[in-house]
């Protein structure tokens, strides 16, 4: 998974490790493409464009942050403001979706990451008499979270592939003097929105999916301010 | 500008009262409106910066953008009359011209008379042949989208009654224990998640504007201030609220962690943050 460089799994060990606020780690500010589960879609179209990324086996639920690789020029807020971060940022040092197999198979991971610009002294993922955390107890939520949707999630992603109702998001703009190319991503073809396709997909899915499909439609005017948030930084700056 | 106490009077632009127009010096005005109407195509871009709404006139729903400060949590209308929101709705954008239907001819464009005008040289609303002039005409079409628009959204909005999942807002009054119910609508997320896949289904048999004006509206109305609320209908269906088990047995036993979550489908960040504030605050 993208986010993560090096994961393993979280043992006892772990216990005296320190985990910060998610903004301290670099992976949480700078990642441009980021993994998402159907339930935070209405939360995260007010900031940037749902889409899908190309991904084997299959494309990945995502939020584009950026038109940047580097994360720079997401939009105001992003990702100083909490309600910015998806459920897979919220849990991080935690990994979310780095799991496979049966659920009694499942361990939860942790990433290898240092946190370069920590805005406290962190907290210990277990406390001296051996529980979790209240740091470590908000990660848990929100990998819970994210892990308990992940399955419909990925139903409803291998249906629109199935079904061929996806086609790719061709982001190509002008920034400054150079263009900018956001390749990978896939959206629902707008025109098969009027289609028999469409009412059978809501129609195994239920009320669920249409919200999600709705909220996922507002989402791409969000590309606008990716847009925007480029070219601003990118304009020479005014001399008085 | 139209003083707080006077409508705006239009005129219909084949009268000649009014030969010169130009653009609005504000949009103050804007606020003593309350609402205005929309059309399909710009309704989901709209939902990103005022609230949705259906409104009911002459026993026919309409979907509407509201624009009453009481509505809005962060105001639309500056203090100096000027546009705040990063999309100016049609309606708005073709003033000091409106298109109002008639039942004999379709509909008429009409021109304000009393709205303060921009401190600008003004534009012929004719062409030297007496038409409409290039200008105008290119708004008289924008308008002619509206209305064309609105109907569409008309349609959408029938559906969603019939499906019964719409809802006044309630607006809660300070000196009152009693919230008062709005005459304006929108949609109750939890009467929508309770829908059987079949019904909701149908929404979408003639289209998906139906789909699309029900998002517009759950999602819109975070834009709501903190005294207006949605009435819902009971608890989330069994399905859709449920408790998470992580199922990470490892880590439950090593840490001795419950982290049993209630998740709602469409998850509730207000209820993360309030966590994460009262995690800050001990900490």
């Amino acid at each position: 998974m993208f986010l993560y460089e090096k994961c393993g799994p979280l043992t006892a060990a772990h216990g005296d490790m320190r985990i910060f606020a998610p903004i301290a780690y670099p992976k949480v500010r700078h990642a441009q493409i980021v993994p998402i589960v159907h339930i935070e879609a209405f939360a995260l179209a007010s900031w940037f464009p749902i889409c899908w990324h190309v991904r084997e086996p299959r494309p990945t639920l995502v939020v584009l942050r950026s038109l940047q690789r580097d994360g720079s020029c997401q939009p105001p807020g992003s990702p100083d403001t909490a309600t910015s971060l998806p459920l897979a940022l919220r849990a991080y040092p935690f990994a979310v979706g780095a799991m496979n197999g049966e659920a009694a198979q499942r361990k939860l991971l942790i990433a290898d990451a240092i946190p370069d610009q920590p805005t406290d002294v962190g907290a210990p993922i277990m406390t001296p008499e051996g529980q979790a955390g209240r740091g470590a107890q908000m990660r848990l939520r929100a990998v819970a979270a994210f892990i308990e949707a992940a399955e419909f999630t990925d139903g409803m992603t291998e249906d629109l592939c199935k079904n061929d109702l996806l086609e790719p998001w061709r982001l190509e703009f002008d920034v400054g003097s150079r263009p900018i190319v956001v390749p990978d991503l896939l959206v629902v073809r707008a025109g098969d929105f009027n289609t028999p396709k469409i009412f059978r997909f809501i129609r195994n899915f239920g009320s669920v999916a249409a919200s999600f499909l709705g909220a996922h439609r507002i989402s791409l005017y969000r590309a606008g301010i990716l847009v925007q948030a480029a070219r601003s930084a990118a304009a020479p700056p005014q001399v008085n | 500008m139209a003083s707080n106490t006077e409508p705006i009077r239009f005129t219909a632009v084949a009268d000649k009262q009014k030969t010169v127009w130009r653009r609005p010096k504000s949009f103050a005005i804007v606020g003593e409106i309350s609402q205005i109407p929309l059309s399909d195509s710009e309704l989901l871009l709209t939902s990103h910066y005022l609230p949705i709404a259906i409104d009911y006139v002459n026993d026919r729903p309409r979907v509407v953008a509201i624009t009453n400060p009481r509505f809005q949590r962060a105001p639309a209308i500056g203090p100096n009359g000027q546009w705040l929101k990063g999309y100016l709705p049609i309606a708005l954008r073709c003033l000091p011209f409106r298109s109002t239907p008639k039942p004999a001819e379709n509909t008429v464009l009409e021109i304000a008379l009393n709205l303060e005008e921009a401190d600008e040289p003004g534009a012929p609303v004719f062409a030297a042949d007496g038409k409409l002039s290039a200008a105008v005409n290119q708004i008289a079409a924008l308008l002619q989208r509206l209305e064309d628009g609105k109907l569409e959204l008309q349609r959408a909005a029938e559906k969603l009654l019939i499906a019964d999942v719409l809802t006044p807002f309630q607006m809660t009054k300070l000196t009152s224990a009693k919230a008062a119910q709005s005459r304006s609508l929108t949609v109750d997320r939890n009467k929508f998640g309770a829908l059987s896949n079949s019904r909701v289904a149908h929404l979408v048999r003639d289209g998906f504007l139906p789909i699309d004006l029900a998002a517009a509206c759950i999602f819109s109305q975070r834009l709501l201030p903190m005294l207006v609320s949605v009435e819902t209908g009971g608890a989330p269906a069994d399905n859709r609220a449920r408790v998470i088990h992580t199922g990470i047995d490892e880590l439950t036993t090593a840490f001795g962690l419950d982290v049993q979550v209630d998740d709602s489908e469409l998850f509730s960040f207000e209820q993360f943050e309030e966590v994460s504030r009262r995690y800050e605050r001990k900490n």
